[in-house]
């Protein structure tokens, strides 16, 4: 009984953490989704679903690539401003408790931080969240959804997303 | 009884006018000005229009296709913007994607009925004032929109969301 109750205990507090987690990427992008420093791109779960439900044209590539990736995602959301990169940053990773994320990749490079964290379920990426902080800009980037990470680059520049290029840094892992 | 059926047919009314179109009150408070560009297209007409066309496959379900838009959102009654906001979402308008630039904006928003499309709405807005409003009204699909090539200033901001050609019909 007295593991039980810890088990159950552990699960709860875990559960809320990962909660909490995401609520932190979602309070942070609703507080500065309508500031027009950010430049801003939200595409709902909704959309998502309705992608999934169209299919695919195996004749066209890129359309394949766009399917075969979006049909499993849930969402995205991403911020990206020049305006105080460094202090959105700072604000940004004071809230963010990454213990439930887990690095996949850091890369520095001319001053900037580029950080790829995940979150996992099993087998699948639940969540891929990149951070890029450093003088020149600052990106919030969460796709949610079960996630081929190989792909994902691949979509982000096919849709040309604010902040993708840094996606292909993980091509570069792979 | 006959009191409460009176009250009750009363009330239904009510729910009706209350259920009124944000869309339509919209295009009501937009006063005419050769500054701003209105167009109604009836179902009828497209229908007439794109017989024996590809497009005719799209238009049969479409109730309606209206569109406003001008160079200059001052022109537009602030009231008018702040309820067409408010009232899609109080309308229940699914919010589809949304993207912001600095002050350029899109919105796409829907409203389903048990996965039928009933309102498709795109909403932009951009860094220098300019403002279009896309309402379309019918019962069609959601490649059903991306098939309708309408050839006027902003029709680009509809090849946003996925081309039918690239995706066969569900």
């Amino acid at each position: 009984m007295k593991y039980l109750l810890s088990f159950l205990v552990v699960g709860i507090l875990s559960i809320s953490t990962g909660f909490a987690q995401t609520d932190a990427i979602v309070k942070f992008f609703d507080k500065y989704m309508d500031d027009d420093r950010f430049t801003m791109v939200y595409v709902t779960p909704r959309m998502f679903q309705m992608l999934d439900r169209l299919g695919a044209d195996n004749e066209d590539p890129n359309g394949d690539v766009i399917m075969q990736v979006a049909k499993d995602l849930r969402g995205l959301r991403i911020l990206t401003t020049k305006e105080n990169p460094v202090a959105f940053y700072k604000e940004f990773d004071t809230k963010f408790n990454k213990s439930a994320y887990e690095p996949l990749m850091l890369v520095r490079d001319k001053g900037s931080d580029v950080k790829f964290l995940i979150e996992e379920t099993g087998d699948y990426v639940r969540e891929l969240v990149m951070l890029v902080g450093g003088a020149e800009e600052f990106v919030m980037l969460s796709f949610v959804g079960n996630i081929d990470l190989n792909k994902v680059s691949k979509l982000s520049k096919q849709l040309s997303l604010p902040g993708g290029e840094h996606l292909e840094k993980l091509e570069d892992k792979n | 009884m006959r009191t409460i059926i009176f009250m009750m047919l009363a009330i239904a009314s009510l729910q009706s006018c209350a259920q009124s179109n944000t869309i339509n009150s919209f295009f009501d408070a937009v006063p005419e000005s050769d500054d701003i560009f209105k167009l109604e297209l009836s179902g009828f007409f497209l229908k007439m229009a794109t017989s024996n066309t590809e497009e005719g496959n799209i238009t049969k379900g479409i109730k309606s296709v209206r569109i406003i838009g001008s160079d200059n959102l001052s022109l537009l009654p602030n009231t008018a913007v702040k309820r067409l906001s408010n009232g899609l979402r109080s309308e229940s308008f699914e919010p589809l994607a949304e993207i912001r630039d600095g002050k350029d904006k899109i919105e796409f928003l829907i409203k389903e009925n048990k996965e039928v499309i009933t309102d498709f709405v795109a909403k932009i807005q951009d860094n220098d004032g300019g403002f279009l409003l896309i309402a379309i009204e019918g019962a069609f699909s959601f490649d059903d929109i991306d098939g309708l090539d309408l050839d006027f200033e902003g029709s680009d901001y509809l090849k946003k969301v996925p081309e039918e050609k690239k995706f066969p019909r569900a």
